[in-house]
């Protein structure tokens, strides 16, 4: 827990946002449609308030796609895309659950996972560096939460600058690094130092969703008992190649995770630069792969997001693949969140508990009902059933 | 295992390939549609400033069309030319093969960890590469050759799918004045094979070889490097028949790679990254990697 804690009436948090957005780019969840999104916003007043999260994680403001990483021209030179500085950006209103995987998210692209610092990946690192994360604690969860099960929240001790809990007068405002500091210091006069009586409103309301999870939550990622039957290798391969069966390779699970963090990369005849690949010249073996474009033009190298789920993704030449079947990539996929080998080198579960996966699922194995399976496959229940209703 | 050198001058240019001149281009093998073989050359490349350790390997691209992981096959820490014996396996591979001396490819790394000589110093080596294979290992015989002294017997098995696929046949004479006893395997023979008799020869896989190599396994450090059946099989026989201890039989595990650098996932064999963690693996680590996933 941050020791600094403030107090902002809502005028006041609402008068420092629209100050944020005047100087840099607010970021904020709204609505489009029926759905919720992390957008750019003008004012304070835009921000959408009745929400449980947005539908895509913030992932895809610190890793766009497709993204270039570099550019050349044939015959000729390669150049290191513009060099321009990316925007500061300023994040209100995410959820603990994507604090937590944009830290991981962090930790992994500077490579402190890997214990390689000197590997940390250029483009990640300056969009990271430049944003401020105001995040809000959640006080009615959805049904497909299960952040409790992941220390993915409600509420965080570390990954945000500010952290926020409305309170039944104001914002209670917790400080949790140096920017979050300098923005206390900035905007001193908004804030009072909060007191006992807050504080006390904040620690019940926490207390109090965690309570309704298990009310209102049915879903649970049961990490302990799935990390050691998939740390161990313990379940049999018929156990995932039931679970390939339900799989349609969307890579909607992956896409939608605010800690995956896997892509792809292309070279590939630069957006309208009309260098299109010879005619009657190679075609790809299979769709995306790469083909012979010619010596001539601008050629940029992208990056994509991808996914473990995908047979593509460990494709090797002459159309070999280690992960043969969805089985063994459903295998790889929930070994890489929940496996205790993994907890060891990460230092948390490849899973903050948005919920997301669940959601999105079209053969309804989201987490939670993975999770369950591995249990009921150690304690002996029959191995399908939960994941069945309703499928 | 020791983390090698940081090739990593800047990280914005952590994906950018760094453009280098082909010096020579050398034909180790010739396609042959008949036997269905794919052409192998050796590019020497200018090496500039980039130095690397024996094992390590370049994510090297084809401009226009991509960029794959290949080995580097020549030995680090000397002047002279860094070599890439690449295979046309493809579309990246295949443009690869077809450059000319002169031309521009451009190269990131180097990646990876390496074969620790060190470690075996004193012992017998034997270096067992099938196929294209022997190109990772060459760098690492080579640096033994020249630091002749510091081991044992050195012994090199080289196998392929026919005798027109055998890589590096130029350079043997000169290894073997050296002190490297060399013996090759084809699975079939060919017309000029199966009229002539000789002691090196063997037709079947690389593993009828290591009867012949005269294995001493208290004192024998093995490199395995080839086909992931060849080392699957091939280790086991080291380890099972021939009692080599399997911490001393060293391979190296082939993953579809887009980085390089620990960040894309397409390397990822259980928890390892084989890019930064690897390929370099004893057997007895791949052993304990596949009692979770056997598919290496
Ligand atoms: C560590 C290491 C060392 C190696 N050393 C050597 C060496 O010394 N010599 C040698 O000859 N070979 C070596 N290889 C193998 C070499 O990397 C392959 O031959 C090469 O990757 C083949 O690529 P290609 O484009 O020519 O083949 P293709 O079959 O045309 O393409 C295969 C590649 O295309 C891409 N691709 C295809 N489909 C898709 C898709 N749907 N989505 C995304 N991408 C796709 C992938 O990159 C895939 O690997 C090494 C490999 C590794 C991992
Ligand atoms: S695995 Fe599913 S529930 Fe867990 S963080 Fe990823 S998308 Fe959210
Ligand atoms: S969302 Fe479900 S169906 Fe789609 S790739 Fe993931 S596991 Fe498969
Ligand atoms: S090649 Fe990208 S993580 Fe290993």
């Amino acid at each position: 827990m941050s020791d600094a804690r403030y107090w902002a009436s809502a005028a006041a948090l609402e008068g420092i946002l629209d100050r944020l957005a005047a100087e840099r780019t607010l970021i904020g969840p709204v609505r489009r449609g029926g759905d919720v999104y992390f957008r750019p916003v003008q004012r304070a007043a835009d921000l959408c308030r009745d929400y449980v999260n947005a539908l895509e994680p913030p992932k895809r403001w610190f890793l766009p796609t497709p993204e270039r990483l570099a550019r050349y021209r044939l015959p000729g030179g390669v150049s290191v895309p513009g060099g321009d500085t990316p925007r500061e950006l300023v994040f209100f209103g995410i959820r603990s659950c994507d604090v937590a995987g944009l830290a991981q998210l962090t930790r992994f692209f500077s490579g402190e996972t890997v214990g390689r610092p000197d590997v940390a990946d250029g483009p990640f690192m300056a969009r990271r560096e430049r944003t401020t994360i105001l995040s809000v604690v959640c006080q009615d969860p959805a049904e497909t939460c299960m952040c409790v099960c992941c220390k993915g929240g409600p509420a965080l001790d570390a990954g945000y600058d500010w952290q926020l809990t409305a309170l039944t007068s104001g914002w209670l405002i917790e400080v949790g690094s140096a920017k979050g500091r300098e923005l206390t210091t900035r905007f001193a006069s908004s804030l009072a130092p909060a007191g006992e009586r807050q504080l006390a409103e904040q620690a019940g309301r926490i207390a109090g969703v965690v309570e309704s999870f298990h009310r209102h939550s049915t879903r649970r990622v049961q990490s302990m008992a799935a990390g050691r039957m998939v740390s161990q290798g313990r379940l049999p391969e018929a156990f995932w190649s039931a679970l390939g069966e339900r799989c349609v390779e969307c890579g909607g699970c992956a896409f939608v995770c605010p800690t995956c963090n896997c892509f792809n990369v292309v070279d590939a005849p630069e957006a309208g630069s009309g260098v299109l690949p010879p005619a009657g010249g190679p075609e790809p073996a299979v769709p995306g792969g790469p083909v012979a474009t010619g010596a001539e033009g601008t050629f940029e190298r992208i990056r994509l997001r991808d996914s473990c789920q995908l047979a593509g993704f460990v494709r090797q030449y002459g159309g070999s693949y280690p992960r043969a079947t969805c089985g063994e990539r459903c295998r790889t996929r929930f070994f890489h969140k929940l496996s205790w080998q993994f907890v060891a080198r990460v230092g948390t579960l490849g899973c903050t508990g948005c919920g997301r996966c669940v959601q999105v699922c079209l053969g309804g194995i989201g987490i939670d009902a993975v999770s369950q399976r591995m249990t009921d496959a150690l304690v002996g229940a029959p191995a399908a059933a939960p994941a069945a209703k309703g499928a | 295992m020791a983390v090698a050198t940081h090739p990593v001058h800047d990280a914005s240019d952590l994906y950018v390939p760094r453009p280098v001149r082909i010096l020579r281009v050398r034909e180790e093998v010739a396609a042959d549609v008949a036997t269905g073989t794919k052409r192998v050359v050796t590019l020497d490349l200018d090496r500039g400033d980039l130095d690397y350790l024996p094992g390590q390997f370049l994510q090297v691209t084809a401009f226009g069309a991509g960029e794959v992981p290949i080995s580097i096959s020549s030995p680090g820490g000397l002047p002279g030319a860094l070599s890439l014996t690449i295979r046309d396996n493809g579309v990246i591979s295949g443009m690869l093969v077809a450059s000319k001396a002169g031309d521009t490819i451009g190269v990131r790394g180097p990646f990876g960890n390496h074969f620790d000589l060190d470690a075996h110093r004193g012992r017998d080596l034997l270096f067992v590469g099938g196929g294209i294979g022997l190109a990772p290992l060459r760098g690492v015989y080579w640096q033994a050759l020249l630091r002749r002294g510091d081991f044992g017997r050195i012994v090199l098995l080289h196998g392929s799918r026919c005798p027109g696929e055998l890589l590096y046949s130029w350079q043997w004479t000169d290894y073997e004045r050296q002190g490297v006893e060399i013996l090759v395997s084809a699975d079939r023979a060919d017309d000029c094979w199966a009229h002539e008799e000789h002691p090196k020869r063997c037709v079947g896989l690389i593993t009828k070889l290591f009867d012949e190599a005269r294995i001493a396994p208290g004192r024998t450090s093995a490199f395995l490097c080839g086909p992931p059946i060849m080392i699957e099989n091939g280790g086991r026989e080291l380890v099972q028949r021939f009692g080599l201890a399997p911490e001393r039989v060293l391979t190296t595990c082939e993953r579809h790679m887009k980085c390089g650098v620990g960040k894309c996932g397409h390397c990822v064999v259980v928890d390892r990254y084989v890019c930064i963690d690897g390929p370099v693996f004893s057997y007895e680590e791949l052993a304990a990697l596949g009692a979770i996933e056997p598919a290496w």
